[in-house]
C-alpha cells in the first residue's frame, strides 16, 4: 500500500489525506473523537504516512458508526429474529423425522409442504439412513441459537460465543450428513433453478459468517460484566 | 482483552503521568489508526483512560487531543503487566 502511495505526488497525498480525515470527522460518531482523528492527521509531516493514517480514520469513523447501529434496539432485535429463524431451520429436519418415525402423517405432509419439492415422502431414504446423533446435533444447534438470540437481546457478551458454537455444529453436521447416499439422492433436481441452487446456499453461507462479524464486533465493544 | 489492547497499555505505562498523542502511540505500538482510536475510545469510556484538548504547539494548527491513563487504568495496566510476567515464568521457577 506504502508503495502505491508515492507514485502520487506529495500535494495531492495530502490533499486526499485532509479530504478524508474530514470524512473520517463526519462519519464518526463521537464530536470529540471525530475532530482528535482529524486534527491529528495535521500533525503528521509525511505525506504518504498522513494519507495512511486518514485513511485508517475513515476505517475507524465508519466501524464506530456500524457499531453503535448494531447496538441499537432494532438492531438487535432484527438479528435475534434471523437468529431465531435459523433455530427454526436447524429444528426442521429432526421435527420432520420424528413426525415420519412417529407415524404422525398430517405433521410430517404439513412440513414436507415446506420443502424443495414440496413432499415428504421423498426424504424418507435420508431420514431413515441419518443417525439419530446427526439429530441431536441440529438438535443443540438450534437450542444454541435461541440462547444466543436471548444473550443477544439481554446484551449478554455470551451471545459471539453461543452463535459460534451453533454454526459450527451446524456445518459440522451438514458435512457429516452430505457423505450420506441418500443426500444425494434427495436433493437431485433435473432441473436448475437459479434461487434454489445458488441464491438460497450462498445466502446460507454468507449470512451466518456476517452475522458472526456482527456479533462479534458488537460483544467486542459491550463492556465485560466482571470487571 | 484484545493483544492491541494490551500493547497499547503497555505503551502507555512506560511513561504513565506524560500526556501522549494519538500520532506518538501509533508510532510506538505500530497500531493503525483504524484500531487505535476505536481502542483508546473505549478505554477512556471504561475509565481507564483520560483525554484532554491541548492548545497546539506551531500557530495555526488545531488544538491536539492527548490521553495518558487514569489511576485506576494505571493500576490495571501494572495488574496485567505483572500477571503477564508470572504467566512467561516457567513453573518451577514461579514456586
Amino acid at each position: 500500500m506504502a508503495g502505491g502511495c508515492t507514485r502520487v505526488r506529495p500535494e495531492i497525498q495530502r490533499r486526499i489525506a485532509q479530504a478524508l480525515a474530514e470524512h473520517a470527522g463526519r462519519v464518526m460518531p463521537d464530536a470529540e473523537w471525530a475532530d482528535a482523528m482529524r486534527f491529528e492527521v495535521q500533525e503528521i509531516e509525511d505525506d504518504g504516512e498522513a494519507l495512511h493514517w486518514a485513511m485508517g480514520c475513515v476505517l475507524a469513523g465508519y466501524r464506530e458508526g456500524a457499531m453503535i447501529a448494531l447496538q441499537a434496539k432494532p438492531a438487535r432485535w432484527l438479528f435475534a429474529i434471523v437468529m431465531l429463524g435459523l433455530a427454526w431451520r436447524e429444528f426442521f429436519a429432526p421435527l420432520l423425522t420424528l413426525a415420519y418415525k412417529l407415524g404422525d402423517a398430517p405433521l410430517a405432509r404439513l412440513l414436507g409442504r415446506l420443502t424443495p419439492g414440496d413432499d415428504y415422502r421423498r426424504f424418507i431414504p435420508l431420514m431413515d439412513a441419518t443417525p439419530l446423533w446427526i439429530q441431536a446435533m441440529w438438535v443443540m444447534s438450534a437450542v444454541l441459537l435461541i440462547a444466543a438470540a436471548v444473550a443477544l437481546l439481554w446484551k449478554k457478551r455470551a451471545a459471539f460465543g453461543l452463535f459460534a458454537s451453533a454454526m459450527l455444529l451446524e456445518i459440522a453436521g451438514t458435512l457429516i450428513s452430505r457423505q450420506i447416499p441418500a443426500y444425494h439422492a434427495a436433493f437431485a433436481f433435473t432441473s436448475f433453478h437459479w434461487m434454489r441452487d445458488v441464491a438460497i446456499p450462498a445466502a446460507q453461507i454468507v449470512s451466518p459468517v456476517l452475522m458472526a462479524v456482527a456479533l462479534w464486533a458488537m460483544t467486542e465493544r459491550t463492556p465485560r460484566s466482571s470487571s | 482483552m484484545s493483544r492491541q489492547t494490551r500493547t497499547l497499555l503497555a505503551a502507555m505505562l512506560e511513561q504513565p503521568r506524560r500526556w501522549q498523542y494519538g500520532y506518538d502511540l501509533s508510532k510506538q505500538t505500530g497500531l493503525k489508526s483504524g484500531t487505535l482510536y476505536p481502542l483508546l475510545q473505549r478505554l477512556n469510556e471504561g475509565g481507564l483512560l483520560e483525554a484532554k484538548w491541548q492548545d497546539p504547539q506551531v500557530p495555526g494548527r488545531p488544538p491536539r487531543h492527548a490521553y495518558r491513563l487514569t489511576a485506576q487504568g494505571l493500576g490495571f495496566a501494572r495488574e496485567l503487566r505483572t500477571d503477564e510476567v508470572v504467566h512467561a515464568w516457567p513453573a518451577g521457577a514461579r514456586a
